[in-house]
């Protein structure tokens, strides 16, 4: 049973140019993906910044209006829902956002926060919304006496804890967790990690992992999408992507992330990718990645490669593999 | 031969609440061409030491030293002119931030020629030879456009480039990189890693790097200091902190990496809890109420130094050969 099937999902911003702004132009910033999310799976989305992971995920849950492709949740086609459509669908989806400082208002209490929803949604009277908010605190790890504290009263694990039950007031079937864990300290990091999991066993959550941290979204999910300029170059199963993964793009990004191991092998663990990632307003005519990548072709340079299943669920978008 | 050697730094913070002692004795040594590792949590004092090395803190700040010789020469009675002829000369400094700590309102030209003209008494045209080939230096292609550029004209690996070939300019004999390859990207990161080890060999600087990622300490440094709560808890060489770490804390680090624990579907070993209020440290080790294997001396009295061999050097109670006959009877 699908959770979530997005397709051919763009999402193109306009950007204004020139003598009174008349030339428009666009930015590419998510360019034609597709992938599909089973319920209770973990899915994770990979790349450098830039690349259009984060844009997805606020495309899927309809903070953009996408330029083109479908989004089917839970069985219905949401990409073109308006606000008032959108409002039942809001309750079985909801967010993690990445920076616990600007994501929770500092003006309201931890109380208000995590009421806030319910209230919108109307699912609470309000003294049992309270002892929810209490009980959804608790889950997370903090106590009922933190409702009626402010977020500048707590550290960036805590806050980001209070984000994490703000998005289970709603009792949701699919989190978006915008990288979750990437501005919290490490041994802080494991703690919030296990708690996503220990969540996902026991409310059968469905998560889209969105991370630049390879071997957390290597260990917390069951597939693995890698984003490269907006595209989405390789797709699979978490243990057939890092035991054959394909795309050169992957296994550059896999081996520039230095790691313990290496070091006490003496390995160098570097193979360097030279370049940087090009603007994505005026993208290259073929591959997206041709310009860095050493295996470049002349066909690279003129055509884009078809996403290509090449067996066993392991989708691959490269010439190399046609 | 030493470069440099630090011994019982302790610096404070006077702020309204209190005294918040950031660093609380720290010494560590540095040797020519030598590459260091400091690992530690964010607030754990790991910059505050090294900005306490080169006086760059705020008023209130309090430093002191037992003693911080630099190249054979006393730091801590020395005047601020002194040092500042030091900053940027024969110590040169990298931070994390390559967007603020830019002068977005000067070319990037203009910023590598400033401590070049100060220091070395480089005439203009001189200068702007020497920042030329400085900006060839770090891979960085059209030197003589780039001189004319803006920080902001620049991607984030390229401004961090620049900081090294700014940093590196008057070839110092120690560089402190403070988080040089945090706010980079994977790809990014590897590249300006690579091109700070074939700088090092190529010019024989000493590096104390700065980090909380332990994979980029375990691939650049020689010798790893790691700190907790203002305090060294554990020292050595590469391979004995990774392959053979002894106090809690570092243990706890490694076991928070999901590499450590292989592709299986385990639990993380989170550390619970959070570090210490610094206002008011606690009087006996920092971690014990973090630490799994506590005990009721822990609480009561700073562990000593502990020698291993081969410079493994662990501040744990554990260590003590009581503690090993008393094993696990006697947790808190």
């Amino acid at each position: 049973m699908n959770m979530l099937e997005v397709r051919n999902l763009k999402m193109h911003f306009p950007l204004r140019q020139g003598l009174f702004n008349r030339k428009v132009i666009f930015l590419k910033a998510v360019n034609d993906i597709s992938f599909t999310i089973k319920k209770g799976e973990t899915m994770g989305l990979v790349g450098e910044s830039g690349c259009g992971k984060t844009t997805t995920g606020r495309a899927i849950c309809r903070l953009y209006d996408p330029t083109g492709g479908e989004i089917i949740f839970d069985g219905e086609n949401i990409a073109e829902y308006d606000n008032k459509k959108l409002l039942p669908i809001r309750k079985k989806m909801q967010m993690i956002f990445q920076d616990p400082y600007s994501s929770l208002d500092p003006r309201m209490t931890v109380g208000e926060i995590i009421k806030e929803p319910m209230v919108i949604q109307n699912l609470y009277a309000q003294k049992d919304a309270t002892d929810k908010a209490s009980e959804l605190l608790s889950r997370v790890g903090l106590k009922r006496e933190h409702l009626n504290r402010y977020p500048h009263e707590f550290s960036g694990g805590q806050r980001q804890r209070v984000g994490i039950a703000r998005a289970l007031a709603m009792n949701p079937e699919f989190i978006i967790c915008d990288e979750p864990i990437s501005a919290l300290d490490v041994s802080i990091q494991a703690q919030v990690v296990n708690m996503l999991e220990k969540l996902s066993e026991e409310f059968g959550l469905t998560y889209l992992f969105i991370s630049h941290d390879l071997s957390m979204v290597r260990h917390i999910s069951h597939k693995i999408g890698v984003m490269y300029l907006g595209r989405l170059v390789e797709y699979a199963e978490t243990d057939e992507l890092f035991l054959s993964m394909l795309h050169p793009y992957t296994k550059a990004l896999i081996s520039s992330v230095p790691t313990i191991v290496n070091a006490l092998n003496k390995k160098q663990s570097h193979a360097v990718i030279k370049g940087e990632v090009p603007s994505p307003i005026n993208l290259p005519e073929g591959c997206v990645f041709c310009k860095r990548c050493v295996y470049s072709m002349e066909r690279c340079k003129i055509e884009s490669p078809e996403m290509k299943d090449i067996g066993g669920g392991h989708f691959v978008s490269c010439h190399l593999y046609s | 031969m030493e470069l440099l050697n630090v011994k019982n730094l302790r610096t404070t913070f006077n702020v309204d609440e209190g005294r918040v002692q950031a660093v609380r004795g720290v010494s560590l040594k540095v040797k020519k061409g030598q590459s260091i590792g400091i690992v530690g949590e964010s607030g754990c004092g790991k910059s505050v030491s090294m900005m306490s090395l080169m006086r760059i803190l705020p008023k209130n700040a309090d430093i002191n030293a037992e003693s911080i010789l630099f190249d054979g020469v006393e730091l801590t009675d020395k005047k601020p002119a002194y040092i500042s002829k030091l900053r940027g000369n024969k110590i040169g400094m990298i931070f994390q931030d390559s967007m603020t700590s830019l002068n977005p309102l000067f070319t990037i030209g203009n910023q590598l020629v400033e401590p070049l003209k100060i220091h070395q008494g480089m005439s203009g045209s001189e200068a702007r030879k020497k920042a030329e080939e400085m900006i060839s230096l770090v891979e960085i292609s059209n030197p003589k456009k780039r001189f004319s550029q803006y920080p902001h004209e620049l991607s984030g690996g390229m401004r961090q480039r620049i900081m090294i070939a700014m940093s590196l300019s008057c070839n110092p004999k120690l560089l402190i990189a403070d988080e040089p390859t945090t706010a980079l990207d994977v790809t990014i990161a590897a590249q300006i890693l690579l091109l700070m080890e074939n700088l090092q060999k190529e010019l024989g600087t000493s590096i104390i790097m700065i980090t909380h990622d332990l994979g980029v300490v375990a691939n650049m440094c020689d010798y790893i200091y790691v700190m907790y709560a203002g305090v060294i808890v554990e020292q050595g060489c590469m391979e004995s902190i990774f392959s053979n770490p002894k106090h809690p804390y570092t243990i706890g680090l490694i076991s928070c990496l999901p590499a450590s624990i292989g592709s299986g579907k385990k639990r993380l070993e989170p550390i619970m809890g959070t570090p210490p209020d610094l206002i008011k440290p606690p009087e006996g080790c920092p971690f014990t109420d973090r630490c799994k294997r506590a005990m009721i001396v822990c609480k009561a009295e700073m562990p000593k130094e502990y020698d291993l061999g081969k410079g493994h050097i662990v501040k744990c109670h554990l260590l003590h050969p009581l503690a090993q006959k008393a094993g696990k009877g006697v947790i808190v």
